[in-house]
């Protein structure tokens, strides 16, 4: 198995303490009912295995991009310094996150997402009973900018291979999960951690990008 | 960059503190709304925008990771109703969710402990109920709760019903966990015979790992909805450093699970039954447990439930319906025939005849007066009566009887003090050695079944079972015959005692003294009874009863002294303007100078002297008849191996005949309380009873290992007793001596099967003799076979000792 999947894993893992903040809190709102109750565990596993889908068709297409790249010989030279520059910037990023720069994190690569379309189209879904509203949700809100999924997807595309790219982003979705469910004293736990398991995270991006620094070298000389 | 680094500010989204340079903004109805990162601020504008605004304040309202939001979930004035107040400490009963065993209940005990301002909590095990006693100035109700919460229990306010709920609750939970750990086990097993049988015979690969496929699909519930509360245990084991036996079968599952995991993906051996089994043979272990445990408890509950929920209470001059729960003193309830009593009183309107049975023992229906006292939970049989409520229903007899066989529940037997220490050393002995097995196999598949086999089997909770549900069932027991045992430790020092001491009025005697003759001096017997009766009037000594009984008879009113003062074991003095007046013993009148004709001393019956202003004015005599069932307890104490003696303020010739009468050992007469109390200290070896009246006894019931007390029946919350005899039977005694000793065999019993189950199973396990699913199964047995001891505890025929 590809190290760089359980790396995307583990990244995942970390890198929710992040997620619960925003994403926790965005899903926390999806799932209240119409009458103000908490729809339950169903919603958030559906919500998740949207998200996650999403994620991983995101790691196939940019993985089949990237395989398109490599492929194509008469690009090589302009691969040679994508690649090679965006394993740069994915270690860079790492390393910014982990703490190493101020100006320089994951945070600053997150941008707004398109907001009126979203919010219509949550209006529109939440007509609908909760456990069907919770995997198109969770594949709409999967798009949603953020910083640790533009890592793992530039990660997907170098991986140059469509399957391999839907492998890193699905693992990467499943290890973003587990932090989404803990709720009370164990979230508490969790935010309190929040700092030292993203600078974790961050260096976990920055191993990947040196994984895939050390493979491209190797493949291109 | 105006601001300084270290200034942070709040994202309006996540609530997270975050640094000035990453500061995102957003105009919102002419607000400046701060975000911590473009992905929040789109969060908050797509949630405020669907809609959903609302979930912030409820967030804020709900997080519980927030002290505040939890003390405002424990209401300070909603708890303060369950507060009872002491002179010097507060006490609140909780009832505590989360409690899995005996483990458990030792960490909430410790880290209460461990609290400034708690100055003793202990659980019941039978009912989850915690006692807390807390100094109020140091710590509040609410504080306790959210400390128990934070080390993973949920308090409650205890109140019957709730009690119920709770342990419905639990029930029907941890019915639904093991039903579905059954339904998928059996999945789980066909999946595997498959496998087996696929081993042996081959198989294709893709059937092969379409069916390890499936077993893994269908051992994912069982581990994390099954055994979700072995793994929220272990989890709050883990925060609070306090390793238990949830961390062992936790760890157990979780690595069988994420190995056979691992094993899918590299097509290796699966071992998700074993991960299953674990989880589904503990929970039936645990769920027979429970049941064992209601079964044990239900001799309190019969009790409680003994007095109806309802009263028909008269409140503006209409009978209305309501909680008897909120009967005050002084309330006037009706009852019909065939109702039982909500609560204590006395009869204001009408006479019926009262089946006493659940209070007293007694078979026969009594007859009831207008202004005869009555107990909750007693029958009423034929009259439609008005009752006057003297005590609210939490303060009534058969709720402080509750009351106390609870608390007695709780308390530890020290016996258990060396299992406690034993359990808590366990568990990270355990670890190690399933480490070391790991190791020692070469770290291979067979190592790693083998550790876990060792995690599994090696559960204290035998060990941890062992007295406290001994202690559980025969207190519950005892509540069933009349005997209320203080706590386990008392249980425990019962069984040891060599001699028993006797008070001789109302406990070798029946307590109520006749007057078989008067011999008045130098005054007619009128005057003499008249200035008795005044004397004796208001004294609740059985002589004074028994003279006041005589004087009604002769139908002489008492006119009450203002000051009369009782010296225990002497006498009664009452100063009126003609001078002192004096009634008691011989010695009482002799000290203040009194002169005492010599004949008097000759009969073995009591006397009561009178004097008045220095003057001797006669005396009389009381004859008080031994209870119809000394004989046989002196007699039967005497063949057991017990030393008696007799120990009474009654002059020495009484006390010799009745000595001999019943085959008493020795006797010490004209004691003071004080004098009982010394003498006690001297008697060989501390292992001494003191069975008294608890009236004038006080300071030898306390004395003695085990003071206990022959209550007339209401008069159980006698403070100094430690064993209670709550039925006017002193047979009851070798009850109570015979439950002792049975329980401690049991109790021994117990401890002995649960240190030889570990002594063998764990080497077994670790030398790899052991599958975890065994390992499982034999885990879940040693546990039930303790619990099932202790329950012969109820049947057990105490009448041979």
């Amino acid at each position: 198995m590809d190290p760089l999947i359980s790396m995307a894993f583990m990244t995942g893992l970390l890198g929710s303490a992040h997620c619960i903040g925003m994403c926790g809190g965005l899903v926390s709102a999806l799932s209240l009912t119409v009458d103000g109750r908490n729809s339950g565990v169903l919603f958030h596993l559906l919500y998740n295995l949207g998200r996650t889908i999403t994620y991983s068709l995101i790691g196939f297409l940019v993985g089949w991009l990237g395989s398109a790249m490599v492929v194509k010989n008469s690009l090589q030279e302009i691969t040679r310094v994508l690649l090679i520059g965006s394993d740069l910037f994915i270690i860079l990023i790492g390393l910014g996150t982990a703490g190493l720069f101020a100006r320089l994190n994951i945070m600053t690569l997150e941008i707004s997402g398109p907001i009126s379309s979203m919010t219509n189209a949550v209006k529109g879904l939440r007509r609908l009973p909760p456990a069907l509203s919770a995997i198109p949700l969770g594949l709409m809100f999967g798009f949603l900018p953020c910083g640790l999924l533009y890592a793992m997807a530039l990660t997907a595309v170098q991986s140059a291979d469509s399957l391999t790219g839907a492998l890193i982003m699905a693992a990467f979705g499943l290890g973003t999960i587990p932090a989404l469910f803990l709720v009370g004293s164990a979230a508490h736990w969790f935010s309190t951690r929040r700092s030292w398991m993203l600078k974790a995270a961050g260096i976990m991006v920055a191993l990947m990008g040196c994984y895939n620094l050390l493979n491209h070298i190797r493949m291109l000389s | 960059m105006a601001d300084a680094p270290s200034s942070t500010l709040k994202c309006l989204h996540c609530a997270e503190e975050f640094l000035p340079s990453d500061l995102v903004t957003e105009e919102i109805d002419g607000q400046t709304c701060q975000f911590c990162c473009h992905g929040c601020r789109t969060a908050y504008l797509i949630i405020s925008g669907s809609g959903l605004q609302n979930y912030y304040q409820r967030r804020d309202r709900e997080t519980s990771a927030n002290k505040e939001a939890i003390a405002t979930r424990f209401d300070s004035d909603y708890l303060a109703q369950f507060v009872s107040h002491n002179t010097d400490s507060a006490t609140i009963s909780l009832i505590i969710d989360g409690i899995r065993c005996a483990s458990c209940i030792w960490v909430i005990e410790k880290i209460l402990q461990k609290q400034a301002g708690i100055i003793s909590a202990r659980v019941n095990f039978a009912t989850h109920r915690l006692l807390i006693e807390f100094d109020e100035k140091q710590i509040s109700p609410a504080a306790i709760c959210i400390q128990l919460t934070q080390i993973g229990y949920i308090p409650r306010p205890y109140s019957p019903s709730e009690l119920q709920n709770a342990s419905e609750q639990e029930r029907r939970s941890m019915m639904f966990r093991f039903g579905t750990a059954v339904f998928f086990s059996m999945q789980l097993m066909g999946f595997s015979i498959a496998l087996y049988a696929g081993y042996f015979q081959g198989i294709n690969p893709e059937t092969r790992q379409l069916l390890q496929i499936l077993a893994a699909l269908v051992t994912t519930p069982v581990v994390f909805y099954s055994g979700y509360p072995f793994l929220r245990g272990a989890w709050y084991s883990l925060i609070n450093r306090q390793p238990n036996m949830d961390l062992l079968i936790a760890l157990g599952s979780l690595s069988a699970y994420s190995y056979s995991l691992y094993a899918l993906f590299l097509d290796k051996e699966i071992y998700f039954d074993t991960a299953a089994m674990i989880i589904t043979l503990i929970l039936a272990g645990r769920l027979f447990e429970t049941s064992a445990r209601h079964k044990a408890s239900a001799g309190v509950d019969r009790l409680l439930t003994l007095a109806p929920a309802n009263a028909c209470v008269l409140r503006n001059e209409q009978w209305v319906t309501i909680d008897s729960q909120q009967l005050q003193p002084g309330d006037r309830i009706l009852l019909t025939a065939g109702e039982r009593f909500p609560a204590d009183g006395r009869i204001a309107c009408g006479s019926t005849e009262v089946d006493e049975a659940a209070v007293s023992g007694e078979p026969l229906p009594v007859v009831k007066e207008c202004g005869a006292e009555v107990v909750s939970g007693t029958l009423n049989l034929t009259g439609r009566i008005e009752v006057d409520v003297t005590a609210a229903a939490a303060d009534s007899f058969i709720s402080r009887v509750a009351a106390l066989v609870e608390q007695a529940q709780a308390r530890q037997a020290p016996v258990q003090r060396l299992a406690d220490r034993i359990a808590s050393l366990f568990i990270p002995f355990v670890l190690m050695v399933a480490v070391l097995t790991y190791f020692f196999w070469g770290g291979g598949q067979a190592a790693f079944l083998n550790a876990i086999t060792v995690l599994v089997v090696a559960c204290p909770c035998a060990l941890g079972l062992a007295t406290p549900t001994a202690v559980m069932v025969a207190t519950g027991r005892g509540a069933e015959e009349g005997i209320l045992f203080r706590g386990g430790d008392i249980l425990e020092a019962t069984a040891h005692l060599k001699t028993v001491a006797f008070d001789k009025t109302g406990t070798l005697t029946t307590g109520k003294p006749q007057v078989s003759g008067i011999f008045p001096v130098a005054v007619d017997e009128e005057q003499f009874l008249q200035k008795l009766a005044n004397v004796e009037n208001g004294s609740f000594h059985p002589l004074a009863k028994g003279i006041l009984d005589f004087t009604a008879s002769r139908n002489i009113v008492p006119t009450s002294c203002e000051n009369a003062t009782t010296i225990p074991g002497r006498g009664i003095k009452a100063t009126t303007t003609d001078g002192l007046l004096l009634a008691g013993s011989r010695l009482f009148l002799e000290e203040h100078g009194i002169e005492l004709p010599d004949s008097v001393e000759k009969s073995t019956n009591s006397e009561v002297h009178l004097a008045h202003a220095g003057q001797y004015y006669g005396w009389v005599e009381l004859h008080d008849t031994p209870r119809e069932d000394a004989e046989k307890v002196t007699a039967t104490l005497k063949r057991l191996g017990y030393k008696t003696t007799l120990l009474t303020g009654d002059r020495k010739k009484v006390a010799a005949s009745l000595t001999k009468r019943l085959g008493i050992d020795s006797y010490h007469a004209q004691l003071t309380p004080a004098d009982k109390a010394r003498l006690i200290e001297q008697l060989p070896a501390a292992q001494v009873m003191m069975v008294g009246d608890g009236i004038n006894d006080a300071p030898a019931l306390t004395t003695a290992q085990v003071g206990c007390t022959l209550a007339g029946s209401t008069d159980i919350a006698v403070e100094s007793a430690d064993l209670i005899l709550s039925r006017p039977k002193l047979s009851n005694l070798l009850l109570a001596l015979s439950l002792s000793r049975h329980s401690m065999r049991i109790i021994r019993q117990n401890l002995f099967w649960a240190f030889s189950y570990n002594l063998i199973a764990l080497p077994l396990a670790a030398s790899g003799q052991l599958a975890p699913v065994y390992g499982a199964a034999a885990m879940a047995i040693s546990s039930v076979c303790v619990v099932t001891n202790s329950l012969r505890l109820k049947r057990i025929n105490l009448n041979n000792a």
